[in-house]
């Protein structure tokens, strides 16, 4: 078959011979040195594992106070989701979206098509569904920015501290288990080897 | 050295599987038969959606940086402040490595960006004869850097919620916000909708 034997850089289009390449090597465009494919161990149960621990991990994470400012003996808590009200109440909906999509809703959608993917494939069911949520996966992937959001919590943590008494609160070590669940399951997909799972038992 | 679009080939951009190319009939599209993804050798009018997104970018930059993004009051005295003064603000109180990365990020970060896209868009319809290789590699870091420009519209959301003390301190976002937010959306539009295969389209490399 064509894809076993060459395959084409998608940043350059050259055509490149497939080499095997063993786990945690990869194999890379000999023009532009675009990463061509990188397969890795156990890629379906690692991200099926994520999965589940990302979504045990989002709720609290969205609901609980990230962190709690006192300050004059009162506190004010801040969770995900207040930010976004606050912003919806100054009239700002534009920003309160952007926030609430690229905050929670595209991480939750990721994580959810995420573990529909991996359920499908472990459990040999091909919906005719499945490619296409596989690509929406591949499509919302940009738009969450949970690692940027940290760095934020963490800017306005230390542009606070002069003015009050910042705590951490729960929601923050659920945030910071979140991160580490979506950064681990970005760096364990494999998607070539999704691809051809989705493709290969379709047809059997 | 053949690409794929010389040998007649054509490469799903989403799943990336290749197949022989054939020329859709007039009015259909071919759909790749992994993903169901429409094929396309290149992005349809890459440079056209680029262009758009880039120009609408770099005007809202302007308001962006001009009107102020939030308003901190303290017991009743506004004080509003734009992305720079924000900056200049953090930079005196003694917080500079604070004050440089929220640089890096709001203004760098957007502007070079802004800049490098254009050079990019310029070079490929100019046909200038400047390394692809470079060209390949300036494409990779806009596209890796474009979503942390998002931190301060994240900062905002975080003090306008946390510090709402009723007369005595309250930051409020203004519209510079929305300007901002707009750009950092409509920048990584633009870095997604330009193909990067364009690059080497024109090079005898």
């Amino acid at each position: 078959m064509l894809n076993r034997l060459i395959t084409a850089c998608h940043e350059c289009d050259l055509l490149v011979k497939r080499q095997s390449v063993a786990y945690g090597e990869k194999g890379c465009c000999p023009r532009c040195g675009n990463r061509l494919y990188e397969p890795k161990r156990d890629s379906v149960n690692k991200c099926m594992a994520m999965a589940i621990s990302g979504l045990i991990l989002i709720i609290p994470a969205n609901l609980l106070p990230l962190m709690t400012m006192e300050v004059l003996g009162r506190s004010e808590q801040d969770t995900l989701i207040s930010g976004v009200i606050a912003l919806y109440k100054e009239d700002y909906w534009f920003v309160a979206l952007l926030v609430l999509l690229a905050g929670s809703l595209v991480p939750l959608l990721k994580l959810l098509l995420m573990l529909f993917v991996t359920a499908c494939l472990k459990m040999n069911r091909r919906p005719q569904t499945l490619p296409w949520l596989f690509r929406f996966y591949h499509e919302v992937d940009t738009w969450g920015m949970i690692e940027v959001y940290m760095l934020a919590i963490l800017v306005s943590a230390v542009k606070l501290l002069d003015l009050a008494n910042i705590v951490p609160g729960v929601g923050l070590y659920c945030f910071a288990g979140l991160l580490l669940t979506t950064v681990l399951l970005s760096i364990n997909l494999d998607e070539e080897r999704f691809w051809e799972m989705i493709e290969t038992d379709a047809n059997s | 050295m053949q690409t794929a679009k010389e040998a007649g080939l054509i490469q799903c951009n989403d799943c990336h599987k290749l197949l022989k190319y054939r020329a859709p009939e007039k009015g259909r599209k071919s759909c790749c038969t992994r993903c169901g993804s429409t094929l396309h050798q290149r992005i349809p009018n890459s440079l056209s959606y680029c262009w758009a997104y880039l120009i609408t970018s770099a005007i809202l930059f302007l308001p962006a940086n001009m009107l102020p993004i939030m308003t901190f009051s303290k017991f009743g005295n506004g004080h509003a402040d734009t992305i720079m003064s924000g900056i200049i603000t953090l930079a005196k109180e003694g917080m500079l490595p604070l004050s440089v990365l929220v640089f890096i990020a709001s203004i760098l970060v957007p502007l070079l960006k802004i800049i490098g896209l254009l050079f990019l868009l310029l070079s490929i319809q100019g046909r200038w004869n400047v390394g692809p290789h470079h060209r390949t590699i300036l494409y990779r870091i806009i596209e890796f850097v474009g979503r942390w420009s998002m931190l301060d519209i994240f900062v905002i959301t975080i003090l306008v919620a946390l510090v709402d003390l009723g007369a005595i301190a309250q930051i409020i976002p203004g519209a510079g916000a929305t300007a901002f937010g707009a750009v950092v959306i409509l920048t990584m539009l633009a870095a997604r909708k330009f193909d990067s295969r364009l690059i080497w389209d024109n090079t005898n490399d």
